[in-house]
């Protein structure tokens, strides 16, 4: 039997806008296809581990709680490089997206980071709100489909060299508001700012994510089968529909 | 002169609205500190102000409040829940003025919007200030909880008059009555109540002074309990009002034993028994709110106990709504802890009556509704076998949707419905008679739901 185990960074810290869908539907989509699922936990002082992990996956906090993890994740950071320079897949949300950059800059402090991959955030006055849009293209496939979020961050991020965008913003403001990017890619790091859970209501994001994981663990395994996603695709048709009317 | 013309503008405009059916509360306000810019200030001093505000359980606390009040032939002013800012508060307060300047009432007790304090109070510097708890809530137009705390004590730090009273089970609200050289008086409990579970405190774990994590002696629900610091020490002060034994929850109410001290002699302890006639845990919170400010007053307890037992529930939290001899209870959802409470209520009657969650995403609601995906929905299998169905509707219903199949429950139990009519009509159907159907609704749904109940059935109107 195939076995997935998924790895949840803080997931008592990092909980601020209902994240942990992202889990829920990694989870169920494995289970769904009869494939087992490990859910680790990775608190405040307990180590993550490259060997046992399949998906890592980071959400975003509230900034008091970030600064208490901020020590944890410096020890933490060098078996997360290892992680994905081995090819190892991550999901990292808003939060956990600007804290696997170089550097989080604020008017008051520069707050240096480990910088897993290349890219840096600026904090900004105005806050970024809304509901957000954004294209994103399988890399396998080259088939593109709308993804359908809701953004609220004040960092603006920006993607540095090796390190590409996750899609391009339809509807919202997206990495910065500026150059129309939104999210970041590095070899199976996917990045997004995007809550709405993300990936319950954008199916084919959630299995390539778990296709990236699967392939790496099972290479010679078939393709993930397919399942009915005629709730999950109603509900992102749905918002699509009503943002770019 | 100017104030007699402000008021009789407000007057004019409030009776103009009504006729229109608008409920509007808010314009006649603003109009009016367009023309008399410092005139909450002015009108405020003439009569006793109380502000009850914080996350959840504002409007019932309100209520209880009056309750109390009208239970001691005291008269009162209150605003309507949707009238908790600082227009809808000039508006209220202008309204009941009398031409001649003057209040018939005794005392205004005001729900006012957490966010939204920290310019009011300045403005009323209000006699009292009741602060019912902190969770995260609606992220997109409140911030986050520290943002949202920090501007309540600024608010509150130009009234140094004001007599507080706070959740002392709320570690939030404690540091408010910490930070504050206010008068501080608390509630909170003695025992656990709830079912607390392992990695429910998402708010307020650390503490807001060191960033420790706080410890329990115990809990009842999300972060509220008997906490204290191991690093610095903060923890809970004395508390006036106190649950002193586990509570007897039903369906229809609560039996409670308070002990409530005195402020002067903390030896002077009254032990009292009650009932407050509306079930659930929070509501056990909202009641030592409202007896404790009455106590601060100089009531007697045992008579404001007595009052909370005839309190009748209105627009609020929860509303049940006869149609035949089938009841429609509709229990308004604004957040994750709120949601989580209303779904424990459904659950615990284990009762094959069906459930409608409504979900909307206008500002009021909160644009952003990823807090659905925090909700412990999966609990929900526990009573999917004798449950009839779980109706999703509303600007979210499809979210909604996706959310209940991923909290992996029977989708041919699980019915997407767009039209009220509709899923009212289906609701009833497969409810028992004599039985009840649970609605959900998000406030702005709410607000829609109602309306249509109003036109079918001719339930109270909103404007009485
Ligand atoms: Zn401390």
């Amino acid at each position: 039997m195939y076995s997935l185990t998924i790895c949840h960074l803080y997931p008592d810290i990092l909980n601020l806008y209902g994240d942990r869908g992202n889990v829920i539907a990694l989870q169920k989509r494995c289970l769904w296809r009869g494939i087992d699922v490990g859910i680790q936990n990775i608190s405040l002082g307990r180590p993550f581990s490259a060997e046992q992990c399949d998906i890592l996956f980071i959400g975003g906090g509230q900034d008091f709680e970030q600064e208490i993890m901020l020590e944890d994740f410096y020890k933490q950071h060098e078996e997360i490089k290892r992680y994905v320079e081995n090819d190892g897949t991550v999901l990292a949300i808003c939060g956990g997206y600007q804290m696997l950059g170089k550097y989080y800059e604020t008017e008051e402090k520069l707050i240096e980071l480990p910088g897993v991959i290349n890219i840096e955030t600026k904090s900004s006055k105005k806050r970024l709100i809304g509901n957000l849009v954004f294209e994103w293209v399988h890399n396998q496939t080259g088939e593109s489909y709308r993804a359908v979020g809701f953004e609220n961050h004040s960092g603006l991020t920006y993607l540095g060299e090796g390190v590409d965008p996750l899609g391009k913003v339809v509807k919202g403001f997206g990495n910065n508001g500026e150059d129309g990017y939104e999210g970041a890619r590095y070899k199976n790091v996917f990045c997004s700012y995007s809550h709405g859970s993300l990936l319950p209501k954008n199916p084919h994001l959630a299995d390539y994510i778990l296709s990236c994981a699967f392939k790496k663990k099972y290479p010679d395994a078939p393709e993930l089968q397919e399942l009915n996603d005629r709730e999950e695709l109603e509900a992102n048709r749905s918002m699509i529909k009503r943002l770019l009317k | 002169m100017r104030l007699t013309i402000t008021v009789l503008l407000v007057k004019l405009l409030v009776k103009i609205l009504r006729i229109f059916k608008s409920g509007g509360t808010s314009l006649p306000g603003k109009i009016a500190a367009k023309i008399y810019p410092n005139i909450l200030s002015v009108i405020s001093s003439r009569i006793k102000t109380v502000f009850v505000t914080g996350t959840n359980g504002k409007t019932t606390t309100v209520r209880m409040i009056t309750g109390i009040l009208k239970a001691h032939d005291i008269k009162y002013i209150t605003n309507k829940s949707g009238a908790n800012l600082q227009s809808g508060i000039t508006t209220t307060l202008l309204n009941a003025m009398k031409l001649n300047g003057r209040f018939d009432e005794e005392y205004a007790v005001l729900e006012v919007d957490e966010a939204a304090l920290k310019t009011i109070a300045p403005l009323i510097k209000p006699d009292y200030v009741v602060v019912t708890n902190f969770f995260r809530d609606q992220l997109d137009r409140f911030g986050e909880l520290y943002t949202l705390l920090s501007g309540v004590k600024e608010g509150l730090s130009s009234c140094p008059n004001t007599k507080l009273i706070l959740n002392g089970d709320d570690s939030f609200c404690a540091s408010i009555g910490k930070d504050l050289p206010n008068e501080a008086y608390y509630y909170g409990t003695r025992i656990a109540f709830g079912e607390y579970k392992e990695g429910s405190v998402s708010d307020g774990r650390f503490c807001i002074y060191c960033k420790a994590e706080y410890l329990y002696r115990h809990h009842t629900y999300g972060h509220l309990g008997d906490f204290y610091c191991p690093e610095c020490g903060f923890s809970r002060s004395y508390l006036l009002t106190a649950l002193s034994e586990t509570p007897v929850l039903t369906d229809k109410n609560t039996k409670i034993l308070l002990s409530i001290g005195d402020p002067d002699n903390k030896e002077n302890v009254q032990t009292i028994e009650g009932t407050i006639p509306v079930p659930g845990q929070y509501n056990i919170y909202n009641a030592m709110a409202a007896i404790t400010l009455s106590k601060v007053f100089g009531f007697d307890p045992k008579k404001s106990v007595e009052a909370l037992a005839g309190f009748e529930i209105g627009f609020g939290r929860m509303e049940d709504i006869r149609i035949g001899n089938k009841t429609l209870r509709m229990v308004l959802v604004k957040n994750v802890v709120g949601f989580d409470q209303a779904l424990e209520l459904f659950i615990s009657q284990n009762k094959p009556y069906p459930a409608a969650m409504i979900i909307n995403d206008l500002t009021a609601d909160g644009r952003d509704i990823s807090w659905l995906w925090d909700v412990e929905f999966e609990k929900l299998g526990q009573v999917q076998e004798v449950v009839p169905a779980f109706f999703t509707s509303g600007l979210r219903g499809e979210d909604m949707t996706v959310r209940l199949k991923y909290a992996g429950l029977d989708m041919k139990k699980v019915r997407l419905i767009k039209d009220y009519n509709l899923l009212v009509d289906k609701g009833l159907a497969i409810t028992p008679e004599n039985g009840y159907f649970y609605v959900f609704p998000s406030y702005t749904a709410l607000l829609d739901f109602r309306k249509l109940l109003v036109r079918r059935y001719g339930i109270k109107k909103f404007w009485k």
